[in-house]
């Protein structure tokens, strides 16, 4: 029986490389409806952004409060200059924006009056002024925030009076830690509400709703925090040192120093950060943040927890060393028109989204819908785009995903502090993935990746049930567009707070031995072909990137276009509607192939039938060994390692080389030891007819 | 919801019946790993972990909020003495193991959590690798490697 289990486990823990999840306190979704005992009322959707004009005219709610530097109106002037003569790219990807007369005279008559209304050189200054509804305007310039920065890191204040305990017994820091120490680990801070009482002795099972012993009433919802410049590298609220040109918005922290050089333990400062958080917002609901840039952290540039409403709107992640953005256990909450690379792990992470999906608790969330929205950004230069444990229900759509070990990555992993388990309802339409075949393991990448992951992959999906992938364009990647995988909930770890009671695995009910991995959906990507109208643009080729992408050719074949483990647990994944390189289904390539017939599930090949589609028990077994020696070098040197060519960027697809690298991994033989493992996994684990 | 949505429903009963065995056979499994040795914690399975008292020892990497466990790198771990790296070790345990109920993922012994890192941080460019995440993993093979090597 033992044999049985850890049969299963070795293939999907080969998954649980993915977890990009981090340690977090024990957070609780907040109440999704809005809170009305402030006008207007706070959360309950995604708030609206306030225009800049209306922050001179002084239309609306709350006090305005202008934040600048001595040279913030030339700054200003100049970037209005530029912006009226050669324009500027708001995207890399995107074409370049010009301004007209009017626009150019607009902006310069806004900024002159914020310049003869600022009264803050800090933005936590201003911050910590502000009330609900109240809003900062951030004019041109850098902002270094030497207070914050002075601030010690596991300030005795709170540490360790304020630490609570986690799920696991741990500490955590708690709220009041954050709200007290507020530049311990962040460069600002935002305190949404009030620190009312103790956290709960231990963490409520259920996470629906912050538990209402400490839940403080509001103290700044509807904050919103704008910068007053032309584009968002205008303002820079950096949490870096060392570079050699501070004021060039893609500098990078600590100049030409190698990346590893960085990293200090706790006695040494690090010569490239400062502070570990750029701009952290908690429990601040109805939440704006737009137009500026956050840089140069240790680890996050945007943080934000347990918050109900949050709009980031034309903001910019450029060097935080884990995540550009990382948002947590968040609702109604969008990110849009943002831009970011060099993350150690990836530009946007949304953490423990909400379960809105189909088997939400009906009496919190009454309707089904998606709690977080990325789109239209270029997420790019990074291990990964973007990646989200325990991501529920939320959509990612029209991005730019490109040049990345891994453009995107989900997984279902429980790790600490991670409530929602099994991750379900994810809908990601509407995008380019292409040219993810960076390697961020060569010695000279100028950051560190935090986890392993397969060079040249589009698009990973790691234990998702309910997922939409439908309408992306994915071409150029070298390894595999797309990837899906199975995870055990053995695997997957302890859900953090209760699982659902009902997932779209038909395994799950009653057991919750193997609820993830079921009822995805692939329909109508073009796969292996470019876009109409795509040109090659700058960004594509950063950090020595590799494509093919020249703008000469109309296709860019993936390394295989879908690649499916076959466990042979799930059921209900299906490819349909899809084309390949010529615009057809011809071309599509596929690992398991694809069937002779459209629109059936055959065994053997990828299914197309939703209805009828299960795993298949030799398939899985055959793509044991090679996963297996790919990760197991990571961890056993017992097992076989020798072929797995993951960790470097592949041959591109159609090569000579390429070939032979397929060549060299077909003839990969797993060891007795692994053969019998997978054989048992056959033998004991079969589902349904045989496949 | 398209023409080829899912509809399980008339198939559930089928698969769930077919299914019921072999997640029978896991929960047997899992119940097995917890009962004949208490869990599987780090020590047990009868394997012997040197005892090396590091009481007083502080864990190598950066120090958040009382915990290292969050940003410790492998280049930490390569840094670290033996003592060092047991109260490294510890400290992401205690990170990473749920206390309550559910899906029990086992704990690894100090000896295997070891040998995770030293293997998973000699590899080139590993320098940042985060040491929980490695842990994690890990933690899914764990069970594997146990059986392959039942002398370990």
């Amino acid at each position: 029986m033992i044999r049985a289990l850890a049969a299963a486990l070795l293939i999907a823990a080969l998954a649980t490389a993915t977890a990009s999840a981090h340690l977090e306190r024990p957070s609780y979704w907040p109440d999704p409806t809005a809170d009305s005992s402030v006008s207007p009322p706070a959360g309950g959707a995604v708030p609206h952004a306030r225009s800049l004009k209306s922050a001179v005219t002084g239309k609306g709610p709350g006090d305005v409060r202008v934040a600048c530097k001595r040279n913030s109106l030339d700054l200003a002037l100049a970037s209005i200059r530029q912006a009226r003569r050669a324009g500027f790219r708001l995207r890399p990807s995107q074409p370049e924006t010009v301004y007209g007369k009017r626009k150019a005279r607009k902006m310069r008559r806004i900024n002159r009056a914020l310049a003869e209304d600022c009264e803050y050189r800090s933005i936590q200054a201003a911050v910590d002024d502000s009330g609900n509804n109240d809003r900062i305007v951030i004019m041109p310039g850098r902002y270094i925030e030497r207070k914050s920065r002075r601030a010690p890191l596991n300030d005795p204040r709170c540490n360790p009076s304020m630490l609570m305990e986690t799920q696991s017994g741990a500490q955590a820091p708690s709220y009041e830690y954050q709200a007290t120490c507020q530049n311990d680990q962040n460069l600002i801070h935002v305190t949404g509400r009030a620190v009312a009482g103790d956290p709960l002795p231990e963490p409520r099972p259920d996470r629906h709703g912050i538990p209402e012993e400490e839940l403080g009433e509001c103290v700044r919802c509807n904050l919103q925090i704008e910068g007053s410049g032309v584009k968002p590298e205008d303002v820079i609220l950096d949490a870096g040192k060392g570079y050699e040109n501070p004021k060039d918005p893609t500098a990078r922290p600590g100049g030409d120093l190698p990346a590893s050089e960085c990293h200090t333990d706790a006695n040494e400062p690090s010569p490239c950060w400062a502070k570990h958080v750029v701009l952290r917002t908690d429990r601040s609901d109805g939440f704006v943040g737009r137009n500026f840039l956050m840089r140069g952290a240790r680890e996050h540039g945007f943080y934000t927890e347990e918050t109900d409403g949050v709009l980031l709107d034309r903001v910019k992640f450029f060097w935080n060393a884990d995540y550009g953005h990382l948002s947590f256990t968040t609702d109604h909450n969008v990110v849009q028109n943002c831009d970011g690379f060099g993350s150690g792990d990836a530009v946007v992470y949304p953490g423990a989204a909400p379960q809105t999906g189909e088997f939400r608790d009906e009496s919190f969330y009454p309707e089904q819908r998606y709690n977080t929205v990325i789109r239209r950004c270029d997420l790019h230069g990074s291990a990964m785009g973007y990646s989200g444990s325990m991501g529920n229900s939320t959509r990612v759509t029209h991005n730019n995903i490109y040049g990345n070990a891994n453009g995107l990555t989900t997984d279902t992993i429980s790790a600490g502090g991670h409530p929602g388990f099994p991750a379900d309802g994810m809908k990601i339409d509407h995008n380019w993935f292409y040219a993810n075949n960076l390697d961020v393991y060569r010695e000279d990448n100028p950051f560190e990746a935090l986890v392993p992951q397969p060079v040249g992959t589009g698009f990973w999906w790691a234990g998702n049930n309910d997922g939409n992938f439908s309408d992306n364009w994915v071409f150029d990647n070298w390894r595999q567009g797309t990837m899906l995988v199975a995870i055990p909930d053995a695997v997957a770890g302890t859900p953090e707070g209760e699982a659902d009671q009902q997932t779209q695995c038909p395994t799950s009910d009653g057991s919750l031995v193997y609820s993830t991995s079921c009822a995805n959906e692939y329909f109508g990507n073009h796969m292996g072909q470019v876009p109409p109208g795509f040109q090659p643009h700058e960004g594509l080729d950063l950090f020595g990137n590799k494509t093919s992408l020249d703008g000469s050719a109309d296709t860019a074949p993936n390394g295989v276009d879908f690649w499916w483990d076959e466990a042979t647990p799930n059921t209900g994944n299906c490819w349909y509607d899809n084309v390949g390189s010529d615009g057809t289904r011809d071309t599509l390539t596929a690992d398991p192939p694809i069937g002779p017939t459209e629109g059936e599930s055959m065994p053997g090949f990828l299914p197309e039938n939703c209805e009828t589609s299960m795993g298949s028990a030799p398939g899985y077994t055959a793509k044991a060994p090679v996963l297996l020696a790919c990760y197991g070098q990571w961890e056993m040197d017992s097992l076989d390692a020798s072929s797995c060519s993951w960790w470097d960027t592949p041959p591109q697809p159609d090569s000579a080389a390429a070939a032979s690298q397929r060549r060299a991994e077909d003839l990969l033989e797993p060891s007795q030891a692994l053969r019998d493992w997978v054989d048992d996994l056959a033998g004991e684990i079969s589902y349904g007819p045989e496949g | 919801m398209t023409s080829r949505a899912r509809s399980l429903t008339g198939r559930k009963a089928e698969v769930r019946a077919a299914l019921a065995g072999a997640a029978l056979l896991l929960l047997i499994a899992l119940a097995g790993c917890g009962s004949d040795d208490g869990g599987a914690t780090a020590g047990d399975d009868g394997r012997q972990d040197t005892v090396v008292d590091v009481s007083g020892t502080e864990p190598v990497g950066q120090m958040v909020a009382g915990s290292v466990a969050a940003l410790v790198t492998c280049r930490d771990w390569q840094g670290a003495d033996e003592k060092e790296r047991l109260a490294t070790i510890a400290d992401i345990r205690q990170q990473l193991a749920p206390q309550d109920s559910g899906i029990e993922l086992p704990e690894l012994t100090d000896e295997e959590a070891a040998e995770v890192f030293d293997n998973s941080c000699k590899i080139e460019s590993s320098g940042g690798f985060r040491l929980y995440k490695l842990y994690a993993q890990a933690a899914g093979f764990v069970t594997l490697k146990r059986a392959i090597e039942p002398g370990d």
